[in-house]
């Protein structure tokens, strides 16, 4: 994916798009286009970006990758938290499933019935499990972000 | 935002769980939680049962799905 503001966008965001489409939220011919421009580690245009992700475009004013990581990093959590746009009033523990994380690899699965790795993963707080289906290279030992129970991206320790 | 809809687990089908949510089907082909039961309701992330939801909290949710609907 590119080091672009769209690119950065995607991989932080592509976790989401299966539950927006449930959600009605986006159309199923735009999440099938999107999972083909992940499949083939291209990066969506601005235009198809702020019609798959509207809320966090609009939220990260300064179009950049370093911005993108400070929305998710910082602001994103903190959003959820307050009870801010989608979240407001819904309960608790709906909202906590689609926090950011950082955490460590502490163990590895795979299931024949999956096409991706499940990692166990040690937060700060609790372990959780996230997938590796769009993120996969990593290893037991490795700091890693998750957003909605998925794998964004690894980082040094 | 990357709210998940809650389901509710309603039976087993050629080794795949069926969650109903409001008369939709779909399925998981995982679950990674313990004591898991027909009638619970749950959270499926990428095809895989991740949680078990209070039924208290999930009917609080589709209330307020439904609310914003009408």
């Amino acid at each position: 994916m590119e080091d672009t503001y769209e690119g950065m966008l995607f991989t932080y965001g592509i976790t989401c798009l299966e539950n927006r489409l449930y959600r009605g939220k986006i159309r199923k011919e735009d999440y099938d286009k999107a999972m083909d421009y992940w499949n083939k580690g291209k990066t969506p245009s601005s235009e198809f970006i702020s019609k798959i992700l509207p809320f966090a475009d609009e939220k990260i004013t300064e179009k950049t990758p370093e911005a993108v990581e400070r929305y998710f990093l910082e602001q994103h959590n903190s959003i959820i938290d307050k009870k801010e746009g989608e979240y407001a009033n819904m309960p608790d523990i709906l909202c906590e499933s689609c926090k950011v994380l950082i955490g460590d690899v502490v163990k590895i699965e795979n299931f024949k019935e999956i096409p991706y790795p499940v990692y166990r993963i040690k937060y700060k707080s609790h372990e959780d499990i996230a997938v590796g289906k769009f993120f996969r290279d990593v290893k037991v030992g490795d700091r890693v972000i998750t957003h909605n129970k998925a794998i964004v991206k690894k980082i040094k320790k | 935002m990357c709210l998940n809809i809650p389901g509710k687990f309603v039976k087993v089908k050629k080794n795949k769980f069926i969650i109903d949510y409001n008369g939709k089907k779909r399925e998981a082909i995982l679950s990674v939680v313990e004591n898991l039961k027909i009638g619970d309701y749950v959270i499926v992330s990428n095809k895989i049962i991740v949680k078990i939801i209070p039924k208290k909290e999930a009917i609080k949710y589709l209330n307020l799905i439904n609310d914003v609907r009408k």
